[in-house]
Parts: C-alpha cells; structure tokens; sequence
C-alpha cells in the first residue's frame, strides 16, 4: 500500500475522493448439498427463523418474476425510538398467525394479528431505567423466541420474562444480570428441546464478565450457568480436549490474562483481570438437534487495550459448542487470540449439512459458518471446531491468512495495537467485516448471503481505569471508509456533496461456502447493518441505512425490489404466511445513535395512520408524537 | 471545500464509536508531522481545565459523553458545567453511576472547568485541552 494511501489512514480525519466501479460478477451456482438444511415454513419461531440459524424460508410464492410488485399491506409504529434491531416472530396462536414485535426499551412487547397488522395487545414489563446509560451501543433487543406458548425475552436491565402467547399476561420473569455493574442483555434466546431458554450478557465494553445461562422454560429457574472468562469450573470446559494445541490446557480462561507490569495507579488490578475480560454472548445462538449442541461466540476481551491484559485472553473472540441439558462445552475455538481489534466472535454460527466436495473429518456431515468480524469466513467441523477453511470475505490487512493447522491468524508486521502508537489502516474496523446483522443460508442456491461492511480505522490504546458501570476501554479510534479500491463493487460516487473514491462503505455478498468465494456481490452507499432473509422463491431481502428495502435474485444478484421507508433499517427481515394464504415479508425501521449517524438520526414521528397525538394508545402500543421505530409488512397484489 | 481536502472526524476515544462527522462545523483538518504522526494541537497541558481533561478521561466520562463531549452513550453536557458538581456526586437514574468517595471537590471545580473550556461551536479553537495522554505529566498527546 502506498504511501499516500497510509496517510489517509492516520488517526481521525479522512479523504473521500472518487471512485472505482467494479460490477459484481455473477457466476454459476454451487453444487447441489447432500441434505436439506434447516428451513422455515408458514411460521417465524425463533430469532433466526431456524435455530440452526439459517434465516431460510422455505415459502416461494414470492419469486423472481413476482418479488417486484411487492407492496407495502400494512405499517404499525411501534411508539419507540432508537435501533430496532432484530426481527418479529410469527407464530400460530389458537388457529391463526400471531405476530410479536419486541421494541427497544423500555422492551414492550406487541402482539399483532400477522395477517391484518391489527394490535391485539401490548405487553409493558418495569423495565430499569438505569439500564439505558449503561448499554453501550444503544438500547436494542434482537428478539424473542416461542415455544409452548410462551413468548420468551431479554430486558435491558438483565432480566428475561416469558409471556403467555395468548392473553399477553407475565408468566414468570428472572432477573439474570447486575444492571449496576454494567450488565445488560440485548440478545435473543434460544429455547432448546422445549425445555431451555438460553441468554447470554452484553456489556463488554463495561468490563463484565461474559456468560451463558440456561432457564427452565416453563419456570424461569436457572439451570446451568457458564462463565467465558475463569477458572474451567467456571466456564464449564476440559479444555484439554480442543481440537488445537493452543486452545488446550488447564484453566486457560483465567491464566491466559496477565496484567502489565508496571500499570498506572488506579488503571488495572493486579490479579484476575478476566474478571473484567468482557467475552460476553449480545447476538445470537444456534442450535442443531442431531449433535444436541449449543453453538454460540463471544465478544471482544475487556479492556480494549491489550497492553492491560497480556496474553491470548481466553475465551473472549471464541466459538464455544455446548451441551445445552449440562452446560458442559464441547470444544472451544478461540479466533482471535489477544484480540486488540475489537473483532470479537459474537456474530451468528450457521450450522449447515457439509457443501459438496467438503470433507468433515468428524464424519458427523455438519458444518458451521461464521463470518466473523475479523473478515475471515471460517467454516468449522460442527463436532470438533477444526477449521477447514477460512479464506478473506472483505479486505483484510490486519492479518494474511487464517493458519489452518494452528487455527490462529497471521497477524500481519505492525498491526498489533500498543499503547503510545497509532496503528493505522487497520482493515476491517471495529464494525467488522460483517457486524452482528445475520447473513442467510439458502438450501436453494447454497450460497450465503452476506451484509459486509468495508471500513478501516486506526487506533491508539491508551491507559484505562476499571470503574463499575462505566465504559472500560482504553482506546482511540478513527473510522474511515477503506481506500482501497481493488475489486471494489460498485460503490457511489459522491457522499455528502463531495467526490468519494474507495470500495462501497457497503457490500451484499453471495458467498459460495463450497469454494469458499465470492459469487456476486453489489456495493451499497453505507454499511449493511441489518440481516439477510432468503426464500425457496430465490428470493433475498435485506435493508439499508440509507432508508432502501430491497431483493434481490439469489442466483445472479439482479435488483427486484427497491422501495424507499421513512427511516433506516438495522433489522432483519422475516417471512411468513398469513392466514388467507398469502406469503408476507416483515421488516423493522428504526435506528439509534451509531448507525443513526450515517443516516440523518432518528426516525419521524409517526403520522398518517393514528388516531390522536398522544403518546399512546389506549392499548399502550403505539405513540404518534416521537421519533418512532416502525413495522412494515409487505405482500404481492 | 474541496472534498479531497474535506476530512471527517471519526472520534471516538475511549469507544465512544462517534458519529459520522458530517455536519461542517465538526470537520476539521488533518496535519501530518515528521515520522507519520499525527499533529494535534494538546491545547493547555496545566491548570484546572487540563486537571479536568484528565478527569474525564480517567474517570471514564469520555466514554459515555464523547473524547470532547461531543456525545455517545450519554448526551454532550457541556452546558451543564455548572451541575456537574450534583450528578457526579449523586449520580443519574438513566444510567450514570455516583462518583461519591472517587472524587475531591477539587476534582469537581476542575471537571467544571474543563467542560468550561470545550470550543463549541469552533472546532479550532486553542483554549480547550485536547490530549489523550491522561496519566503523562504534562501530558505529551
């Protein structure tokens, strides 16, 4: 890289400039799998539609020839600003399809009849205030899951609470996280066998320490509970059994944190600085029923500085496969050891039987997926964690490649953070490859569908104090858009009335996990920050933060649908069937002050379809005065 | 401006992600010195508004309300220099924990005489500290 592109990348101001036009490029389909994998039918059940994690729906009456006369049947406001993340449920409740929206706090939940948008009744749990000053990233919640009846989710204030799918009533609710230490939980559960919901901590950036815990469905008592950082009774693990070398040994989430010699006074405890280690579970789980293993990864280590805490700092950016009855791990696959990039291993694990040509040494047939923030797209024995490949999905110079026999990076000469020194052109940023948004999986095409994100940053660790309840990070960063413009898609060519030059700040990617390429992919003007839905019509959808709801041709990547909302979207969009046997496509607007920043903050006020101009209705539900999230479903002619 | 000379500012310090410095009054521009590193104007380095700047990096304000309080997790307070005193005391209920027993009340006055200082509107400005080095004396970035 030259010279003038490095200045580019110091530290907090940055250059647009023109920019380079490289169409994506369609190819063939992959080869047929050997097995189906994991679909939705009529229905929504879980956060991912599938828990293996697939976000595939097996509907197909919107197709390729139809998905471009998709109209907008019905929109509610939701009567919440900030990011709505996540994505509803649809599921039947006495006969007909039931939708349930969970709103960013205060959490309220909102049952909708799917087929009319009609309210039924709005569930307003008490709800911690103090909660919203300690979540780092915005208020969000990333959904609930169903089962037996009950609608199951995560308060920001760290409780999670069932409620009946029927009538709205409370059925248990437990309180899991210490919101005055900085614990919250923004992620959607599980349920697992109908009998585990499983949660997991956000707050990282806090300096918590991660966890993982199981709840009896029916009662809200806790089950197991495992930590990620600590001594292995803690976490749950006999590490000796990992399938490398340098993820065996003994109470390795405690003895691989060694604090610096010589900290500042008040800037880092001298002993067991995992307690602060962060590695906390804010996204997603999956789940495959024929290995009965939980799959789930952690996020970054705490503090920020790595100078703090020396060491590979396990288990934070790691894949933990779990037994959810016991909570005893299976195997953990730490992907960035030491991680000083903030590129954590929290985004989705997508179990898939194996793509043709892939062997599975385990000869179990499964494979997991995970694009992790990090811009590598590992693909993981499902039985062991040995990686089989690993190739680059975005542009990545922090590290050349994934070393498969050792499973670790090779951080590239002079991208490991220190304190007293900027490290530049750090490529992907702290918003990852991909961030948490889910890619999908279609049986059909057998590719993935990925929301990328191409920016860089520099970054400066600097020496942090661990107060309780407040930010423990230690690090200047600058965010820019990647200069870099070699096989860049398309990308625009203006930005905010100025020329821009560099890959598109967004990419939607048709990952072949077979070869491990891309297929296609399409630049978008800002980074992709809600998920990917795919349907057996070939039909994918995704939204934008520049206010855009679109699908595309899951074969060639052709734009089908285009249609301007109100505000941005960061969620991820689902399908069902209504009860007149019409297929829907549901999607949330709605984003908060990260994101909010790409795309003109916060959302309208509601207007048009509401009654009066107070803050609610008489159901609770919906508020017509402030910036407000919204629903929107859509549906052939 | 000519856009290849129009720099947007990422802050963020101390994680607060920043937002897309769009608007003008936050674009400011880049120098580089010998060596490749960057030349930031520290702003005072002594006195009671550099004794705050330090504050409210060791103390972790710059993570929720911003490096320069320009807002994150928690609003910019900027204004409210004159409150400050009361809610790091007694903390707030939407999230802001007490500082009771963490801080003097010298610490407070200078708190209040950093927020003082902050250049709003002008991004340019000299009288504000601006460096990161909270722990040097006198700090040297």
């Amino acid at each position: 890289m030259g010279n003038t592109l490095r200045k580019k990348s110091r530290l907090i101001h940055r250059v647009f400039q023109s920019f380079l036009i490289v169409p994506g490029i369609l190819a063939g389909l992959a080869d047929a799998v050997a097995d189906p994998a994991a679909s939705t039918g009529n229905e929504w059940p879980t956060a991912m539609g599938t828990v293996q994690g697939t976000r595939y729906s097996s509907l197909n009456q919107i197709n390729t020839d139809n998905a471009n006369t998709l109209t907008e049947q019905f929109s509610v406001a939701t009567g919440v600003p900030k990011g709505h993340q996540g994505q509803p449920l649809v599921v039947n409740v006495n006969g007909a399809p039931r939708m349930f929206v969970v709103t960013p706090y205060p959490n309220r939940l909102i049952a909708l009849d799917a087929t009319t948008g009609a309210i039924l009744w709005t569930f307003k749990p008490s709800v911690k205030e103090f909660s919203q000053g300690v979540a780092c990233c915005d208020v969000v919640n990333r959904g609930a899951a169903y089962a037996n009846g009950k609608v199951v989710y995560t308060l920001l204030d760290g409780s999670v609470v069932a409620v009946n799918a029927i009538t709205g009533a409370q059925i248990w609710k437990t309180t899991v996280g210490a919101v005055t230490k900085g614990e919250t939980l923004t992620g959607a559960p599980i349920i697992v066998k109908n009998k585990y919901v499983i949660v997991g901590n956000a707050g990282a950036e806090l300096g918590i320490r991660g966890w993982v815990i199981a709840l009896n469905l029916n009662t809200g008592k806790q089950v197991w509970k495992a930590y990620n950082t600590g001594p292995d009774a803690d976490v749950k693990i006999n590490a000796n059994t990992n399938f490398y070398a340098r993820d065996r040994g003994v109470n390795l989430g405690s003895t691989t944190w060694t604090p610096p010699a010589n900290p500042p006074l008040g800037t880092t405890s001298k002993v067991d600085i995992w307690k602060q280690g962060g590695s906390t579970v804010w996204g997603w789980f999956t789940y495959d029923p024929e290995l009965d293993l939980v799959y789930y990864g952690t996020a970054n280590p705490g503090v920020w500085n790595p100078d703090q805490r020396l060491g590979d700092n396990k288990w934070s950016a790691s894949i933990f496969a779990r037994n959810p009855d016991t909570g005893v791990a299976k195997w953990a696959y730490q992907l960035t050891p030491h991680d000083g990039w903030d590129y954590d291993a929290m985004n989705e694990v997508t179990v898939i039987p194996a793509p043709a040509g892939v062997a599975v040494p385990s000869n179990k047939g499964k494979v997991l997926m995970h694009f992790n923030k990090n811009g590598f797209a590992y693909m993981l024995d499902a039985w062991t964690g040995q990686v089989l490949s690993a190739p680059p999905f975005v542009h990545t110079t922090w590290a050349s490649e994934v070393n498969l026999a050792t499973g670790a990076p090779s951080v590239n000469p002079g991208m490991n953070p220190h304190e007293n020194h900027i490290t530049g052109n750090i490529c992907p940023s702290p918003l990852g490859g991909k961030e948490f948004s889910p890619a999908a999986y279609s049986d059909a095409t057998g590719l993935f569908y990925i929301p990328g994100i191409n920016f860089c940053t520099s970054l400066e660790p600097l020496k942090a104090a661990y107060i309780p309840s407040t930010p423990y990070i230690g690090a200047e960063l600058a965010f820019s858009p990647d200069f870099d413009t070699v096989a860049s898609p398309s990308a625009p060519t203006t930005l905010y009335g100025g020329a821009y030059s560099g890959r598109a700040m967004g990419e939607f990617i048709a990952w072949n996990p077979a070869t491990g390429t891309k297929e296609w992919s399409f630049g978008e003007t800002f980074p992709l920050w809600g998920g990917v839905l795919a349907t057996a019509g070939n039909v994918v959808f995704y939204g934008t933060l520049d206010k855009r709801f679109k699908a595309r041709n899951a074969v060639t990547g052709a734009l089908l649908l285009d249609t301007p909302l109100e505000c941005g979207i960061v969620g991820n969009p689902i399908t069902y069937l209504g009860s007149d046997g019409k297929q829907r496509v549901a999607v949330y607007t709605g984003v908060g002050w990260l994101p909010g920043a790409f795309s003109g903050g916060a959302c309208p006020a509601a207007s048009g379809d509401d009654d009066d101009d107070d803050d609610e209705h008489e159901d609770g539900a919906v508020a017509v005065s402030n910036p407000t999230g919204r629903l929107h479903v859509f549906t052939l002619p | 401006m000519n856009s290849k000379n129009k720099f947007f500012l990422f802050t963020a310090a101390a994680f607060a992600v920043g937002m897309w410095m769009s608007d003008a009054a936050r674009v400011s521009v880049a120098a580089v010195g010998p060596g490749g590193a960057p030349v930031v104007d520290l702003g005072p380095t002594t006195g009671p508004a550099a004794e705050g700047r330090k504050l409210w990096l060791r103390l972790n304000c710059a993570g929720c309300h911003g490096a320069h309080d320009e807002g994150g997790m928690a609003p910019s307070i900027r204004d409210e220099a004159d409150e400050v005193a009361e809610a790091v005391l007694s903390g707030e209920g939407e999230g802001m924990p007490s500082y009771k027993g963490r801080v003097t009340k010298a610490d407070l006055n200078n708190l209040k005489a950093y927020l003082r200082s902050l250049c709003n509107p002008d991004p340019l400005c000299t009288g504000e500290p601006r460096f990161t080095h909270w722990w040097e004396s006198p700090p040297t970035q």
